[in-house]
């Protein structure tokens, strides 16, 4: 008996640490998608500068928030948003329109995907 | 090139260590499982290793996979496996429900054809287990129950079985566990204590057969009549 309490507390902190794992998961991909909206707004009212400097900034919130990610998620997903990271600076550097925008709404769609995919929902548990 | 390499190298690295750890948490999980898991497995547990062993290796050979991914699902087989023993060691019912109930194949000498059909289970099967348990005749079954776990038990017609020391009323000694006191050259000091004896015994009752270092021994062990078993180490080994 003492053998099933033991583990049905660990099991108990196990599934709060999940819950508590996609809160974390949700907060800190709506910081991320919070950064991508800014990159828009400086796309959509041409100033490049303040767009590239957002593109650094989500960098930076990226290694801060994400870092532990790779633990929880597939890391083929993590290596897809960091490649794509890296080309919307390169675009946004560069200053082309049609290729930022589409690739930040492509790495927007992969954020969001992120916490919807962990979330406990009938459609992810079929 | 050689970052490639070391890529590589890096990556077969990680299989390493995630394979130890795999290792040493299904091994954990099946210790802690119990030892009936070893023996004869009821229907649940045997879907258990099968998971377990499919849940083990796909993290150990795709180091993209998140290691959780694949200890959680193990852990939480472990919960669901312990949680189920205990739930059919209390209730009776649940018993039958989780590790089903034995069928009697044979009662009274008569093959009960309901049961087996029942249970798809045919003549041919029958005889085949009843040979594998050194019955080779039908007709000296009295009881044959087809238990939980898949075996076969036979209980023979008491004219059949073989004959033991109360059907002659001949005396018997009693037969206790010989107790191992050296393996590989190790001592178990504690198996001499129970037995109130001690290692200088052991020693000169070795002495007395040349034997002078407990180091030189392969196996020794003292039976209930008290007769000393030992072998010496071989040379060649």
């Amino acid at each position: 008996m003492r053998l099933l309490l033991a583990l049905l507390i660990i099991f108990a902190a196990v599934i709060s640490l999940g819950f508590w794992t996609n809160h974390l998961l949700q907060a800190s991909a709506s910081e991320l998608l919070q950064n991508i909206g800014q990159i828009e707004q400086g796309l959509e009212r041409n100033q490049w500068d303040k767009a590239y400097a957002q593109t650094a900034e989500l960098e930076k919130v990226w290694d801060k928030k994400a870092k532990w990610w790779p633990t929880v998620l597939d890391h083929s997903e993590i290596d897809n948003i960091e490649f794509s990271m890296a080309k919307v600076k390169e675009y946004v550097a560069t200053k082309n329109t049609a290729l930022s925008r589409g690739q930040l709404s492509e790495l927007k769609l992969m954020i969001k995907h992120i916490p919807e995919k962990e979330a406990i929902r009938l459609k992810n548990i079929l | 090139m050689w970052k490639l390499i070391c890529q590589g190298k890096d990556n077969m690295i990680l299989g390493i260590i995630r394979t130890i750890i795999l290792f040493a948490v299904v091994v954990i999980g099946l210790r802690l499982m119990g030892k009936r898991q070893i023996g004869q497995l009821q229907p649940y547990e045997l879907v258990i290793v099968i998971m377990l062993s499919a849940l083990a290796a796909i993290p150990m050979e795709n180091t993209g996979v998140p290691l959780a991914s694949g200890l959680f699902p193990i852990f939480t087989l472990l919960v669901a496996e312990v949680a189920l023993s205990y739930v059919s060691l209390k209730s009776e019912r649940a018993r039958g429900v989780i590790c089903g109930t034995p069928s009697v194949l044979i009662e009274n000498g008569k093959i009960i054809e309901k049961e087996l059909a029942r249970i798809r289970y045919n003549i041919n099967d029958l005889l085949e287990q009843l040979r594998a348990k050194n019955v080779p005749n039908i007709a000296d079954v009295e009881f044959a129950i087809l238990e939980t776990s898949g075996e076969l038990s036979v209980i023979p017609k008491s004219q059949k079985r073989p004959i033991v020391p109360a059907d002659m009323n001949l005396p018997t000694m009693y037969e206790g566990l010989p107790i191992t006191l050296i393996i590989d050259g190790y001592v178990f000091s504690k198996n001499l204590a129970k037995i109130n004896l001690n290692e200088d015994w052991l020693k000169s009752e070795l002495q007395k057969f040349g034997v002078n270092n407990f180091k030189e021994v392969l196996f020794a062990s003292l039976d209930t009549e008290g007769k000393l078993f030992y072998q010496v180490k071989s040379k060649a080994v």
